[in-house]
């Protein structure tokens, strides 16, 4: 354990934190209108508006207002959504299991995927699996995935009657048994999981490929090629760990955007997550949801390309601790 | 490698046999009925959720769904437009008009068993007429009892209401609006308390009773009927109101037979027409969508502190452009089009739904006249202008004044026939030499525009937008009232006759003559032609033919979804 | 004098040459001779198509209301009667001017800063990168929904937007390629003999950077176009404007899917598919060009 790397880590983080507090505290503040607005909804009585006011030190001059903000913030008091008329907090985390389910699925699906297809890519560098794989990962690079959710929902729910188009779970479904419930998810599941999941896999074919293939010029690989090893032993027991360290940091990166992630498949599938939230907040003009979620969505990031920084730590012998 | 596969293929069968099993259990949705006793549930398809179901402090119109326990004291019968008596038995008005007693119910138990009586009633009267001289408390419901100068309780089903005028529409706008609420539960809370409450078991009177907590995240919100119910006993066991993100999501819903009714998109209904078991119907309301036109004028109605000249002279000028801005637009073919064919074209203020109280002028599609009005006022020439890409040929005059004018236009999700309907109304006004730049905004922002206290004051030219004003004609009227600039006005009329006019019918308790009051000031905005109205909106209703019957439409054509006809519908 | 000239000729020839070279290496690439033929055929179609075929967003009713494909139709009407396939041609430049606006300007932004933390370095370095950390965890899409609201919804305010919040990605490498070659020996001698900041940056640093950026400009014009067509989706683009987005925003409100009136929407989405994969393709080969560790392997 290397206390120094580790705490500078840690004072890098907290530093980001910091920074997206203060960016979404200006990118709030200029929102159109009166900056009350925000935290009061028109149309509210004046009392109220005063107290709500005066919660959030609205009255003050900026710079207090903005201590005010960060003492909420770190007490977690995110305010009251004006739609919800409840915690932002509880709002976000009644949503947010619905994401993490989705965005699970699929990552599982696209990492998994993205392994295989990228080793087998790397392997026969070159050759025509290889064009053609790098090919399809271009080509699935440049499907707004939005639009794929459109077709898929024509092909397999309109045309051939498959599965569920929209939603979580089948609505008016009320009394039945778990068993019941879980297959309904499940099926309401397969195609945003299949939409979101297509749309990272590319990146991840790619990212394996090319990082097989920076392993495969390494010293070491050509001293096991000229000792005579399998092809295949040597990509498994030697290429493959090192070319998992870049892997780490992507996977890493993008655990923590699944949350942001997901609004255009969310929108298309009307899933019951994050994303649609964030929409709905914006089209209402929720500013305390809408902040909330910004800042729940950066934090998951923040923390997650942290703890990639540790594991790196962890499994990347080279790595120097200044 | 082999662990990785072997997960990837768990994954891949999980979500695999549930895609296999899909089609042979397509109807789980059926499989609660199945059980024995049978419960026959009423699905409803909604598109946005109820918020709040306090009914001191509920504002959305959504909100209503979530209020389905609570009752008024008269109702507007669905059949026949007319008021009968709901928690009150009678009533009777006297003679000046400004004593109102209404005789109660002895009947009525409250859900929770306790007896109602009129207590309840001069609780719930009282606590919104006493906040009126309290500003900071924000009872929804104050705007209604406006007139109201006294609450007293003559009996114990008897209660007597004193306005200090005599109020027209006294029946529809009052007793007919304001939810009657438990004093036993709500009496003990202080006014704060009594807006901050949040309800979440309502306890009410009609045959719908909550089942279990109301939570405004749901997407879901059941009622059961109440069997100690005093009136006509419902023939469905409950309501179900679902609530989906998107019309798209309904219409599927409904095809699955998930729902039994909802309101299917223009586009949807093509779709469903014509399919057996499914009935579409045409649902009109008094819902009015119009073009305004800032007519400001500061020197008429100077406003302290604001110096500048906002909005477009040539529109506040010219009466002759404003009018052939209506002749110009062909209005039928933008309800044929872009509603489809539910609703009928605009002319006057007060839409064809409110039945008696519309002023029936037939809109005139004439460009003819429309270029002829504008020649007259001097524009002639003719200029090339650039409008986003394209060139456009607009009228000037001699003195160089081009007839190029802001619109604006809403972004915000419910102004989607706004949306379809400009690319119509820009080609119909190019087509006589009027051209429009069109500046989307959020409704927030141009609600802003119109307040006189915003930094872009009054600063618009055209703009699209609409009303619900319901089926007394005063909501509407009182829109274009002096006194509502800087409120609800949106155009900066001021005519001290219109204000007479409008001032005057809310005052004539017999229809007759507050007809020709309403009229007569309907018939002066068409003349001012500030206000178009381009259309009176309608959606369109479809349920589900084949498991349901009694439906009932509101006033003959209006929406499914009103409380006689949950308590008319039955089961096939 | 004389000798100056030859000099600055002699530059001007070696700089030709390499310039030559990189054009037939980028030819001989197959993916980025595909990707160029397609960006040039949608340019065409962009600037020379709405020459040979009218379309106007106002002319309303021309055909039947969402009508599938038909002889005059060839890709069939949108619910207002419109014609679709003259949507996707003036949709095009839409596309094109967006991509490349909104890809300059973040591009400008990114490699301005990151070529001052990378040169400058130190305490200014920390805070630009801290800076660039803290816009790149916020959450991008939601990020250019709220900015956009803010300046309110026409295809300037959008362009601006993409470049405000498309350059974190161009900061850091350009950061780190200027790291790299700030401690380079002829950089370290400029500096020694007391060349300015700005000179060095000018003069040495910036060309080198270059081609870095460059490739970063393609890459970056895709993902402004894929942002402009998502931001139009969720419904928050300008609404009169023709673009690929708004026809896919139209087909989504409307219900194209749920009826499933898929002219509505394939064939927009499949030019932008195809206009980001020609971007993407050639973008890919010049990295394969460009990064010396690809190279020749």
């Amino acid at each position: 354990m290397n206390y120094k790397y580790f705490m500078k880590k840690v004072v890098q983080s907290l530093i980001t934190i910091m920074i997206v507090l203060t960016l979404t505290f200006i990118l709030f503040r200029v929102m159109p209108g009166d900056p009350t607005a925000m935290f009061v909804k028109s149309g509210i009585d004046p009392s109220v508006a005063e107290k709500v006011k005066e919660d959030y030190g609205l009255n003050l001059p900026i710079y207090q207002q903005y201590f005010v903000y960060l003492k909420n913030m770190f007490r977690g008091d995110f305010g009251d959504s004006f739609s919800f008329r409840k915690p932002v907090m509880k709002v976000i985390g009644d949503r947010l299991p619905n994401t993490i389910i989705l965005a699970l699925c699929a990552q599982t699906l696209a990492i998994g995927f993205g392994i295989i297809f990228g080793m087998m890519a790397a392997a026969n560098r070159g050759k025509k699996i290889d064009v053609g794989l790098l090919g399809f990962s271009l080509f699935i690079y440049a499907i707004p995935a939005f639009w794929f959710g459109m077709v898929l929902i024509v092909i397999f729910g309109v045309k051939l009657d498959l599965v569920p188009l929209f939603g979580m779970m089948t609505p008016g479904l009320r009394n039945v048994t778990k068993l019941v419930y879980i297959k309904d998810v499940a099926k309401h599941l397969i195609l945003p999981v299949f939409t979101l999941g297509l749309a990272i896999f590319g990146s991840y074919v790619m990212i394996m490929r090319s990082s097989l293939l920076d392993v495969f010029t390494e010293d070491y690989i050509n001293t096991a090629r000229a000792k005579g090893f399998d092809r295949r032993y040597i990509i498994r027991k030697h290429a493959l760990p090192n070319a998992m360290l870049p892997m780490v940091t992507v996977i890493a990166t993008s655990i923590g955007f699944i949350v942001s992630g997901a609004i255009q498949t969310e929108t298309v599938f009307t899933w019951p997550g994050i994303g649609t939230l964030m929409l709905k907040a914006l089209v209402a003009r929720d500013y305390p949801l809408l902040q909330g979620s910004f800042i729940i969505t950066s934090f998951a990031v923040v923390t997650a390309n942290f703890l990639a920084d540790i594991v790196y730590m962890y499994i990347d012998p080279r790595i120097k601790y200044e | 490698m082999k662990k990785l596969l072997s997960i990837l293929l768990v994954v891949t069968l999980v979500i695999g046999l549930a895609a296999c099993g899909a089609p042979t259990d397509n109807n789980t949705g059926g499989e609660s009925t199945s059980e024995p006793d049978v419960k026959h549930i009423l699905n409803l398809g909604i598109t946005s959720f109820p918020t709040n179901v306090n009914p001191f402090s509920q504002r959305m119109q959504q909100d209503h769904d979530g209020l389905r326990m609570y009752e008024t004291l008269v109702n507007h019968d669905a059949e026949t437009l007319e008021f009968e008596g709901l928690l009150a038995d009678s009533w009777n008005v006297s003679d000046d008009g400004l004593v109102w007693t209404l005789k109660l119910r002895e009947d009525v138990t409250w859900q929770d068993g306790e007896k109602f009586d009129a207590e309840d009633v001069v609780f719930t009267y009282k606590t919104i007429v006493d906040s009126k001289a309290n500003e900071a408390a924000a009872f929804t419901r104050k705007a209604e009892v406006k007139y109201i100068e006294k609450v007293e309780q003559t009996g114990d089903y008897e209660v007597k209401l004193t306005t200090s005028i005599p109020v027209a529409n006294f029946l529809i706008e009052t007793l007919g609006v304001i939810y009657i609420v438990p004093e036993h539960i709500w009496g003990p809370m202080e006014t704060q308390a009594l807006l901050d409450y949040q309800n979440e078991v309502p306890i009410g009177t009609s045959p719908w009773k909550i089942v279990g907590e109301f939570n405004p995240q749901n997407t879901e919100l059941e009622y059961e009927r109440y069997d100690g119910y005093y009136g006509k006993m419902p023939k469905v066991d409950g309501l179900l109101y679902i609530m989906f993100e998107n019309k798209d999501t309904m219409f599927q819903a409904f095809k699955a037979g998930n729902i039994d009714m909802f309101s299917p998109s223009g586009t949807q209904v093509t779709e469903l027409e014509g399919t057996e078991g499914i009935t579409v119907v045409k649902n009109l309301q008094p819902k009015l969508t119009q073009i305004g036109i800032n007519i400001w004028d500061p020197e008429k109605t100077p406003i302290e502190g604001q110096l500048e000249n906002p909005g477009n002279i040539i529109l506040r000028r010219e009466k002759n452009v404003r009018q052939a801005i209506d002749f110009a637009l062909d209005k039928q073919k933008l309800v044929d089009d872009v509603l489809k064919g539910a609703g009928y074209a605009g002319s006057t203020l007060v839409p064809t739904s409110a039945g008696k109280w519309h002023l029936d002028i037939q809109h005139d599609y004439n460009p003819e006249k429309a270029i002829k009005l504008l020649e007259e006022a001097g524009f002639t020439n003719f200029e090339t202008v650039e409008i986003s890409g394209r060139e456009v040929q607009v009228r000037t005059n001699d003195a160089g004044e081009k007839l190029l004018f802001r619109f604006a236009l809403l972004t915000d999700g419910y102004a989607w026939h706004y949306r379809d309907s400009t690319p119509y109304i820009v080609n119909n006004l190019e087509a006589v030499g009027i051209g429009l730049n069109i500046e989307p905004m959020e409704g927030s922002m141009l609600g802003a525009t119109m307040k006189l206290d915003s930094e872009t004051w009054c600063d618009y030219d055209m703009y699209i937008w609409g009303w619900t004003p319901g089926y007394d004609p005063n909501y509407i009227l009182t829109v274009l009232t002096t006194e509502q600039i800087g409120n609800r006005q949106e155009v900066m009329y001021s005519n001290p006759e219109y204000d007479a006019l409008v001032e005057k019918q809310v005052q004539q308790v017999v229809d007759e003559e507050r007809l020709e009051t309403v009229y007569a000031a309907q018939k002066m905005i068409y003349d001012e032609a500030c206000y178009i109205p381009l259309y009176y909106q309608g959606y369109y209703d479809a349920y589900n033919s084949d498991k349901w019957e009694g439906i009932i439409q509101f006033g003959g054509d209006g929406t499914i979804f009103n409380s006689d006809c949950y308590k008319n519908i039955t089961p096939k | 004098m004389s000798n100056l000239n030859k000099i600055r000729r002699e530059k001007y020839e070696v700089r030709k040459r390499n310039f030559k070279q990189f054009i037939k290496t980028f030819f001989n690439n197959k993916i980025g001779t595909l990707g160029f033929i397609m960006l040039m055929f949608f340019v065409v179609v962009a600037y020379v198509g709405p020459n040979f075929y009218h379309y106007s967003p106002v002319e309303v009713s021309k055909g039947a209301l969402l009508a599938p494909p038909t002889e005059g139709f060839i890709f069939g009407t949108d619910h207002l009667g419109r014609d679709i396939f003259g949507a996707i041609i003036y949709g095009t430049k839409t596309s094109l001017i967006v991509g490349f606006s909104g890809a300059l300007i973040s591009i400008f932004i990114g490699s301005t800063i990151g070529l001052s933390a990378g040169f400058v370095g130190g305490g200014l370095d920390n805070v630009l990168m801290r800076i660039t950390d803290g816009m790149m965890v916020l959450p991008k899409l939601a990020l250019i929904m709220v900015v956009s609201a803010v300046l309110g919804t026409n295809i300037r305010n959008i362009i601006l937007v993409i470049g405000l919040t498309g350059w974190t990605g161009t900061a850091r490498l350009v950061r780190a390629q200027a790291l790299s070659l700030r401690e380079r020996p002829y950089i370290e001698r400029a500096r020694s003999i007391g060349a300015s900041k700005f000179y060095i940056v000018y003069k040495h640093i910036l060309p080198n950077v270059f081609p870095v950026i460059f490739a970063q400009t393609i890459l970056a014009t895709s993902s402004a176009i894929l942002s402009e067509t998502s931001l139009s989706f969720l419904g928050l683009g300008d609404p009169l404007s023709v673009s690929w987005g708004q026809v896919l925003n139209g087909a989504f409100v409307n219900g194209a899917v749920s009826v499933g009136a898929w002219w509505y929407f394939v064939p927009a989405g499949a030019a932008i598919v195809l206009m980001v994969l020609s971007f993407t393709f050639i973008g890919y080969s010049f990295d394969e060009i460009l990064n010396p560790k690809l190279r020749g392997r």
